[in-house]
C-alpha cells in the first residue's frame, strides 16, 4: 500500500486547497487571539500551549469537513469493493495526516515566534500532537461522516462521538500542566499512548462498519 | 456455459420495494432467476428512477443484498469476478496521468508501466490531455478516462453503467470493440443505457413492484 499512500500523497500535493487553507486558519486565528490575549506575556506556559493545542484541533476540524465531502466518500467505499482492500479509507488519511505532519513541524519557527515559545516547549507539543492527533483525527472523521450521510447526525455527533474526546483532552491538557510544572511526563504519555493506541483500534473498527452502512444509507434512502 | 447466476437478488434495506425482471429472451429462466452466459450481452432497460444504477450496485457487491448469485466453479479461485466502473470523482489537480495509475494500482496491485499508460492513453485518444486536470476535461473525455480500465479488466464479467452517455462516435464505436473482443472471450457484459446499441443483445427489462 506504499504506492498508494505515494499517489494520495502526490494527489494532495496536487491540490493546496485541501491542505493549505487549514494551516492558513490555523495561523490567521492565532495571530489575532495573540493580538487580543495581549499582553501575552502574562499568559501561563500552560495557557499558550493550550491555545496552541486548542487551534490546531480546531484546524483539523475544518481540515476534515473540507476534505470529507460526500463525493469523495463515495468514490473511497467504491474503490474499496472493487480493489478488495477493505482499509482503504484509513491509507487516505494517513496520508492526510502525515501532509500535516510535515507542514505543522515545518511551520515551527513562526510558532515559536507567535506564541514566545523555546523549541523544546514546542517538541514537546508536536510529540504529543503526535500521539493524540491520529485519534482526534479518527474522531472527527466519523463525526464528519455521520453528519454528511444520517438525517439528524448531528445530535448523533453530539451525543455519541463528542464524549469520546473529552478523555483525550483532559490527557493531554495534564501532560501540559505537568510539563510546565516541571514535574515527570512519563507516566502521563504513558497512559495517553496506551489510550490513543486503543482508541485507534476501536475507532478504526467502528468506522469500517460505519462507512459501509453510510454509504447503503445514502444510495437507498431518498 | 453459464457463467453466473442470480437468485432472487434483491436490497437488503428496510422500506425497499422489490424488483421485478422480465426478458423476452431464454435467459430469464423465472421472473427472479438469471442466468448470465458466457459470451452474451445483457442490456438492462427500464424507466429513470427505477433502480438499474442501483441493481447493478448490488450485483457488485458495493450495497446489501439479498438472494444469491452463483458462479461458475471454473472461477473458484478468481478474486475479482465482475468489473464495475466506478464514479469518477477528481479532486481538483489530479492530472489525467495520475488518475490512471491510481486506478490502475487498485484494481491490479500493482504499479503501471510507462508504455502500457501511454498506449493505452493513446487508444483513448487523450494522449494531449495527459497531463490536464481530470476536473477540466470534457464530460466525453472524463467517460473515455473511466471506460479507461476496461482494458487492462481481467474480470470475465463487467457491469457497465449507462457507457454511451457523453461518448462521441469515435468513443461509441472504441467500446463496442472493446465490448466484442470481450465477448468474443467469453466474457459477459450487462450494461444498462436508454441509447440504441447496435449489438446483439438479450433485452432485461426491470421494473418495482
Amino acid at each position: 500500500m506504499f504506492s498508494f499512500l505515494c499517489y494520495r500523497f502526490q494527489s494532495m500535493l496536487a491540490s493546496p486547497f485541501l491542505w493549505l487553507s487549514g494551516v492558513v486558519f490555523w495561523m490567521v486565528e492565532s495571530f489575532l487571539l495573540l493580538l487580543l490575549l495581549q499582553p501575552t506575556h502574562a499568559l501561563s506556559l500552560t495557557q499558550r500551549m493550550g491555545l496552541l493545542w486548542g487551534l490546531l484541533v480546531f484546524s483539523q476540524l475544518l481540515l476534515v469537513s473540507q476534505f470529507m465531502t460526500r463525493q469523495r466518500v463515495i468514490a473511497i467505499v467504491e474503490m474499496q469493493a472493487m480493489s478488495q482492500s477493505p482499509r482503504l479509507w484509513l491509507y487516505e488519511l494517513l496520508a492526510f495526516w502525515m501532509m500535516y505532519a510535515v507542514l505543522f513541524v515545518s511551520l515551527s519557527p513562526i510558532v515559536c515566534l507567535l506564541y514566545g515559545l523555546e523549541m523544546s516547549y514546542l517538541f514537546i507539543l508536536f510529540f504529543l500532537w503526535g500521539v493524540a492527533s491520529p485519534v482526534c483525527f479518527l474522531q472527527l472523521y466519523l463525526a464528519r461522516l455521520v453528519c454528511l450521510f444520517l438525517k439528524n447526525g448531528f445530535f448523533i455527533v453530539v451525543l455519541v462521538v463528542i464524549p469520546w474526546m473529552i478523555p483525550n483532552v483532559l490527557l493531554v491538557l495534564r501532560c501540559l500542566h505537568m510539563f510546565a510544572s516541571g514535574l515527570g511526563l512519563f507516566s502521563q504519555l504513558s497512559l495517553l499512548l496506551g489510550v490513543s493506541m486503543l482508541q485507534l483500534g476501536v475507532l478504526s473498527a467502528v468506522i469500517d462498519r460505519v462507512l459501509v452502512c453510510c454509504h447503503a444509507h445514502m444510495r437507498l434512502t431518498v | 456455459m453459464i457463467l453466473c447466476s442470480t437468485d432472487n437478488m434483491q436490497i437488503d434495506w428496510p422500506g425497499t420495494q422489490t424488483w421485478h425482471l422480465a426478458s423476452t429472451s431464454d435467459c430469464v429462466m423465472t421472473p427472479y432467476h438469471l442466468n448470465f452466459s458466457s459470451g452474451e450481452i445483457y442490456w438492462l432497460q427500464g424507466n429513470n428512477g427505477v433502480g438499474k444504477s442501483t441493481w447493478m450496485r448490488v450485483f457488485s457487491g458495493l450495497l446489501p443484498r439479498l438472494g444469491s448469485i452463483s458462479w461458475s466453479s471454473d472461477l473458484g479461485s478468481q478474486m475479482q469476478r465482475s468489473h464495475y466502473l466506478l464514479s469518477l470523482t477528481r479532486d481538483a489537480g489530479v492530472t489525467v496521468d495520475l488518475a490512471v495509475q491510481q486506478e490502475y494500482f487498485l484494481r491490479c496491485g500493482h504499479v503501471i508501466s510507462h508504455s502500457h499508460l501511454a498506449e493505452w492513453l493513446h487508444a483513448f485518444n487523450l494522449t494531449h490531455v495527459r497531463f490536464m486536470d481530470c476536473v477540466d476535461l470534457s464530460s466525453g473525455q472524463k467517460r473515455r478516462l473511466q471506460l479507461m480500465s476496461l482494458l487492462y479488466s481481467k474480470a470475465p464479467l463487467w457491469l457497465l453503467d449507462e457507457p454511451y452517455t457523453h461518448l462521441d462516435d469515435d468513443g461509441r464505436s472504441l467500446l463496442e470493440g472493446l465490448i466484442s473482443s470481450h465477448v468474443a472471450r467469453g466474457g459477459v457484459v450487462v450494461m444498462t443505457g436508454h441509447e440504441s446499441c447496435s449489438l446483439r443483445c438479450h433485452a432485461i427489462v426491470l421494473s418495482r413492484r
